[in-house]
């Protein structure tokens, strides 16, 4: 121990190798001033210019655990579907809507503006939607017309009814409903263009292009709208943006009010000069340094000049503190003074960093790389902060002339506050161990009480552009966070698009999803093009044509891969609902995700049983209620629902069809000339035949049934061409075996409607269709494991399918669980290595242990704190364990070191004296520190603001815990220490 | 969605013959000026009326690398096409009857309907083929272009083609490359109403044809933005008459 405090329970002192040590570099320093400052300065000044070098890396993705599946995933993903990273520029019109000619040329022309950007793969509107819609021809059947959804549009000097152009428009594009709260707002006032950035893009550069491509554009244009950023890449400019800007200005507000704190409390302008400047310097040699080595600053590595200064300017103000302390208790020279306040305070300085240090070299632990990288550089910039410390200040002491002030610096009423608590804390143990349990068990209620999962929102304060946008996002256009669902198989293969179909309809009904988007959408509007049929097409040939027809079509590469071997399933989340919509990945994993992945097979309907029937229904079912609760509809009645899902229409005789038939068969024969009639033959008759041939219960309608009557109608070109007539009658028989599926289709669709409040029909009866329709397909897709007895001449196809979650949102949570996982390990690392090094500094594991209690006791109001304040547990609160370590071990080494463990007779000198001598340092520095960190509180980042919150309080915290707790503490284990003293 | 295959095979047509060996009296059509050398092009480059071939595609360029498409197209005055696709495997059976962009038929494999497609789409090749359906009403050019002579080298005439101000075509102008043997386009460069130049056709390989007129039978054409190009190349021909219900359903449903 200190040689003040000799009467301390550990013995006699003798002066250990330690302070020999210390002792020789504060001679040093000060005999050679000049010389120490020359040089610290030359290397200052040599590493100065690599502080404008350093690069920042503001790539979030990097926070995540080393070969982490679900980074892997989200990479492996990116990269095949061009980037996961979607930056969303909605656009607003004030007053008014989006359709005019102006508005609409505005937005056509940034949509196609922003794929000039760097970094931008791909950028879509509804001005870039092209639109199936189905008419009728000049001669009067069915056709599907395939054009831009928004069209050329006429110029604004056009002598069209451009009001009347514009009208049609607008019902058109709102009564799409999967573009209506998706890409354009319900009333038609904004709308969104969504950027896809390519996987390897700087997120933050992709950004800031987009934006300043957007300002030049609209900018051009006389500003037409109001423009919101949101999406992952524009939150993460703006973190970037204002975490620096923030830096920079706080930094500087924290730097005056830390001078004029050190002015007032060491009540010397020089000396609070020297204080700041050796921690300044520090901060330029390990910035620098950073530089020179090439490594980037990063989200958390931001912090590391303000975590520096926290940490590393008490070491400076003890020293400076006890330089004072023998000036003005009359030092022959100011060489003297410095040399012994060295020799005094450089010990416990050094023990001090060492622990701080090895509270952040725990990070190694951690399976992230950048806070791996952050530890280290937060070990060497403790390191380095100390030693300049032990250089700097007696240099400069030795070198600057400073006041002498009668009487010491501690004022009087803060050292009878500090030695008054103290007493009263030792002499009413009950009252004090009763207000400590106290605050211990409020602080053990709130731990873990802080947010479990972060939102956008919980990094921005109210008002701020990414908070005003996500507003603006969620309000109109159904919000800004999106998760993807990687399904695996052959994507060209109906039965695994009907599982995509399913995939999909389970996150829809999710909480919060507003919108998805799957391969599922384009092959059904493809088919109604093609095919004329609304639905997902049934025969494998079929959807692979479609697929390679459209195949090349930039809208499907963030959906489908290039080998249509992975498709992607785009889920918009509103974000107060993130963390419901990530119960999906529970549900996936859980009994529903094992009914959708695994071996599919195509039964045709002839091979199938009742069982297997049965089975079938109850799958459609499943889906169905999976949109019901989309549609906000979870109480449908089980009886009502299988009632609608296999009714039949009232049954119609040969009559009634009669008139139906003819008039197809008139359109076949008379104008697509399918079949040349004999002559003498008529159509009526024909039609009447195949009206019969429907109705008859005995013979199937089809190819085979139809054959001989077609043969009795056919001209003799035809008969004689058996080949080519199959083909007409196949043709026939498809086209109006359809028509009769279609008019139950549409008939069930109708009664599964009704089961929907009349509002939502019109929005989700397609799609109740649609699920419900597979009844109707020639085969049924049924999991393999049922199929096994199924002969092989029953079996349609076999597909495979496996899907897994990926998105922003699964992402975060992944490192939230990580950031938990880190926090634990680092605690219980750095907790282990700080007990040796003080144990081995104090030379008493009790001492140890007692040195470590303001920093366990800080740590676990900190934690409460977060808890009560409900902040989370992120990247940068997680820094706070090693924070509160490094605060708490340093008061408690400083006021230990000189404290001692007094005998019970010299108790109370000691504790003033103590008092005196450290305890006014270490309220100077939990004062400047504390005050410097708040002021991060007026930040715009709000994780800066909690770890500056959270860091004051740990300060004021910690010093309180060492002036309060430890001298009680001491007094109460004496008789134990000496017991141990003397064996 | 972009229906791109429909877009390519309707350029097949594209395809130009030659009618003689010769032109008879170059200097005289020269004298008359550009637009006289181009009705005679657009003749020289259409001699017949009907026209069936088994084309190859090949795509390059972006997601294609190399991507290969086999069809028989049937072609009858330059205004109809019938087009059967044979490879790659997934569009065999895909037939196509296309008598202009708002009249197209499309019977996909795996179902025999037939489907009517009208494509009012405003950039329809735009980034899914270098070919567009205005290339379509491009067969002949004078119709829709004013020509001058731009220049006349030892082996070429090059024409500077300005699109006519009624003409509804995405290109404002073409420079057109035409051999003097037979003033036939051997290159054309393509303009958008910006001036830019967008894409490029490069006609070559010429050979004999059974009925013994000189005919291209290969044909690179490239998307200057995307960077994209289509390799079209002839493996039969013949000329011989085409009934007109093969433009028809019937034909798409039967094959004949």
């Amino acid at each position: 121990m200190n040689s003040t405090s000799t009467d301390s329970g550990t013995g006699t002192h003798k002066k250990s190798s330690i302070e020999k040590w210390a002792f020789e570099i504060g001679r040093f320093a000060s005999r050679h001033s000049i010389a120490v400052l020359g040089v610290i300065l030359f290397i200052t000044l040599a590493l100065t210019p690599y502080l404008t070098v350093i690069e920042y890396d503001d790539d979030i993705l990097k926070f995540l655990p080393d070969n982490s599946p679900e980074v892997e995933r989200f990479e492996e993903i990116g990269n095949r579907f061009q980037g996961l990273s979607i930056a969303l520029v909605g656009i607003e019109v004030t007053q008014g809507d989006l359709f005019s000619i102006e508005r609409l040329s505005a937005l056509r022309e940034l949509t196609e503006g922003l794929r000039q950007v760097e970094g931008v793969a791909f950028s879509s509107s509804i001005t870039e939607l092209q639109d199936v819609s189905v008419e009728e021809s000049e001669f009067g059947e069915e056709m599907a017309v395939v054009s831009d959804l928004v069209g050329e549009l006429p110029s604004p000097d056009s002598a069209e009814d451009t009001a009347a152009i514009m009208s049609t428009l607008r019902s058109r594009v709102l009564s799409r409903s999967h573009i209506r709260g998706a890409l354009i707002s319900e009333a038609g006032n904004a709308a969104l263009i969504l950027c896809y950035l390519d996987a390897d893009v700087r997120l933050k550069d992709a950004a800031d292009g987009i934006r300043a491509q957007t300002e030049k554009i609209l900018g051009s244009l006389g500003n037409p709208f109001k423009v919101h950023y949101g999406g992952s890449p524009f939150v993460g400019s703006y973190i970037v943006h204002n975490t620096r800007r923030d830096v920079v200005r706080l930094s500087l507000l924290s730097g005056i009010a830390i001078i004029m704190i050190l002015f007032a409390t060491a009540r010397s302008f020089g000396g609070a000069l020297i204080a700041l400047a050796s921690v300044g310097i520090g901060i330029v040699w390990v910035i620098g340094l950073m530089g020179l080595l090439g490594q980037p600053l990063t989200l958390v590595s931001s912090s590391l000049p303000m975590l520096l200064l926290a940490l590393g300017s008490a070491y400076s103000i003890h020293i400076l503190v006890r330089v004072f302390k023998h000036l003005d208790d009359g030092a022959k020279t100011r060489e003297e003074a410095v040399q012994q306040a060295v020799q005094e305070v450089g010990p416990p300085i050094f023990i001090a960093g060492l622990t701080s240090a090895l509270a952040f070299w725990s990070f190694l632990a951690m399976d992230i790389e950048p806070m791996r990288r952050f530890g280290v550089w937060m070990f060497v910039g403790t390191m380095v902060i100390v030693v300049l410390a032990l250089l700097v200040v007696p240099a400069a002491c030795a070198l600057v002339p400073l006041r002498v002030q009668a009487g010491g610096r501690t004022p009087r009423w803060a050292l009878q506050a500090m030695t008054g608590t103290a007493r009263a804390v030792v002499n009413h143990p009950f009252a004090a161990a009763i207000s400590l349990v106290a605050v211990v068990s409020l602080s053990v209620w709130f731990v873990g009480d802080g947010k479990r999962y972060m939102t956008m929102r919980d990094f921005f304060l109210e008002g701020s552009e990414p908070v005003l946008a996500e507003d603006f996002l969620e309000s109109q256009l159904g919000g800004s966070v999106f998760m993807q669902i990687q399904v695996k198989g052959d994507i060209k293969d109906p039965l695994v698009l009907r599982q995509i179909d399913r995939i999909a309809a389970v996150a829809g009904s999710q909480l919060g999803v507003t919108s998805i988007q799957s391969i599922v959408e384009p092959m059904v509007i493809a088919s109604e093009a093609l095919h004329g049929d609304s639905r997902i097409p049934t025969a494998i040939e079929t959807t692979r044509a479609i697929a390679s027809l459209t195949d090349g079509d930039p809208n499907l590469r963030v959906i489908v891969d290039p080998k249509w071997e992975h498709a992607l399933i785009h889920v918009k989340v509103k974000g107060e609902h993130v963390s419901s919509a990530l119960a999906l990945l529970k549900l996936y994993d859980g009994p529903v995700g094992d009914d959708l992945r695994g071996g599919r097979v195509g039964v045709l309907r002839e091979a199938l049983t009742p069982e297997l029937s049965n089975f079938e229904i109850e799958e459609v079912k499943k889906h169905l209620m999976r949109i019901y609760e989309r549609a906000g509809e979870v109480r449908v009645d089980p009886a009502a629902l299988h009632l609608a899902l296999t009714k039949l229409p009232p049954n119609r005789d040969a009559a009634s069809l009669l008139p139906e038939i003819e008039e197809q068969l008139r359109t076949i024969i008379e104008e697509d000339e399918l079949i040349y009639l004999e002559e003498g033959k008529s159509i009526a008759e024909f039609a009447k035949a195949i009206s019969k041939l429907i109705v008859d219960k005995e013979r199937p309608f089809g190819t085979e049934s139809l054959m001989p009557l077609a043969m009795e109608v056919a001209s003799r070109e035809d008969r004689e061409d058996p080949e080519g007539l199959k083909e007409s009658v196949a043709y026939i028989a498809e086209l109006l075996g359809d028509n009769l599926n279609k008019g139950i289709s549409l008939y069930r669709e109708k009664e599964l409607a009704k089961l929907l409040p009349e509002d939502k029909r019109s929005v989700y009866s397609g799609t109740l269709g649609r699920a419900a329709g597979v009844l109707l397909d020639p085969y049924a897709s049924l999991p393999a494991k049922l199929t096994q007895g199924i002969p092989e001449s029953g079996i349609m196809g076999r597909a495979s399918v496996d899907f897994d979650v990926t998105g922003s949102p699964v992402v975060y949570e992944g490192m939230n669980t990580s950031v938990q996982r880190n926090q634990e390990v680092s605690l219980m690392i750095s907790s282990v290595l700080v007990l040796l090094a003080l144990g081995w500094f104090f030379k008493s594991i009790v001492l140890a242990l007692i040195a470590a209690v303001p920093a366990g006791f800080t740590l676990l109001v900190t934690f409460g704190l977060m808890g009560f304040l409900g902040i989370p547990m992120d990247v940068g609160t997680s820094m706070m364990t090693s924070i509160a370590i490094g605060i708490g071990i340093d008061y408690a080494v400083h006021f230990l070191w000189h404290h001692g463990v007094p005998t019970r007779e010299r108790a109370d000198a000691v504790l003033v004296e103590s008092m005196n001598a450290t305890g006014w340092g270490i309220v100077i520095n939990a004062l400047e520190v504390a005050v410097g960190f708040a002021l991060l509180a007026l930040g715009t980042i709000v994780p800066m603001r909690n770890v500056g919150i959270l860091t004051a309080s740990a300060m004021l915290v910690s010093a309180v815990a060492t002036l309060v707790l430890l001298p009680a503490l001491t007094r109460w284990i004496t008789p134990f220490l000496r017991r141990r003293t003397s064996v | 969605m972009r229906f791109r295959a429909l877009i390519l095979a309707s350029s097949l047509s594209l395809i130009p013959c030659v009618a003689s060996a010769e032109v008879p009296n170059l200097e005289a059509l020269i004298k008359k000026g550009g637009q006289a050398i181009l009705e005679y092009s657009d003749k020289a480059a259409n001699p017949y009326t009907d026209r069936t071939f088994i084309v190859q595609m090949r795509l390059e360029g972006g997601n294609d690398d190399g991507r290969k498409l086999k069809m028989k197209m049937i072609s009858k005055h330059g205004t109809r096409t019938a087009i059967r696709f044979q490879e790659p495997s997934d569009l065999k059976g895909l037939a196509l009857v296309i008598k202009g962009a708002s009249e197209i038929y499309v019977k996909l494999p795996g179902t025999r309907k037939v489907r009517r497609v009208a494509s009012h789409a405003r950039k329809q090749g735009f980034q899914g083929t270098d070919w567009s359906m205005d290339d379509l009403r491009l067969l002949h050019l004078a119709p829709s272009f004013d020509a001058t002579i731009k220049e006349v080298t030892n082996t070429h005439v090059i024409l500077n083609l300005i699109k006519k101000p009624k003409a509804d075509l995405p290109y404002s102008r073409i420079i057109a490359h035409l051999p003097k043997a037979h003033l036939v386009p051997e290159r054309m460069e393509y303009f958008d109403e910006e001036g830019t130049k967008i894409k490029v056709q490069q006609r070559s390989n010429m050979q004999k044809n059974k009925a013994g007129r000189m005919s291209y039978v290969s044909n690179k054409m490239t998307d200057l933005i995307r960077n994209h190009s289509t390799y079209l190349e002839v493996l039969e021909e013949s000329h011989e008459r085409v009934p007109d219900r093969t433009f028809s359903k019937r034909w798409l449903v039967r094959g004949s």
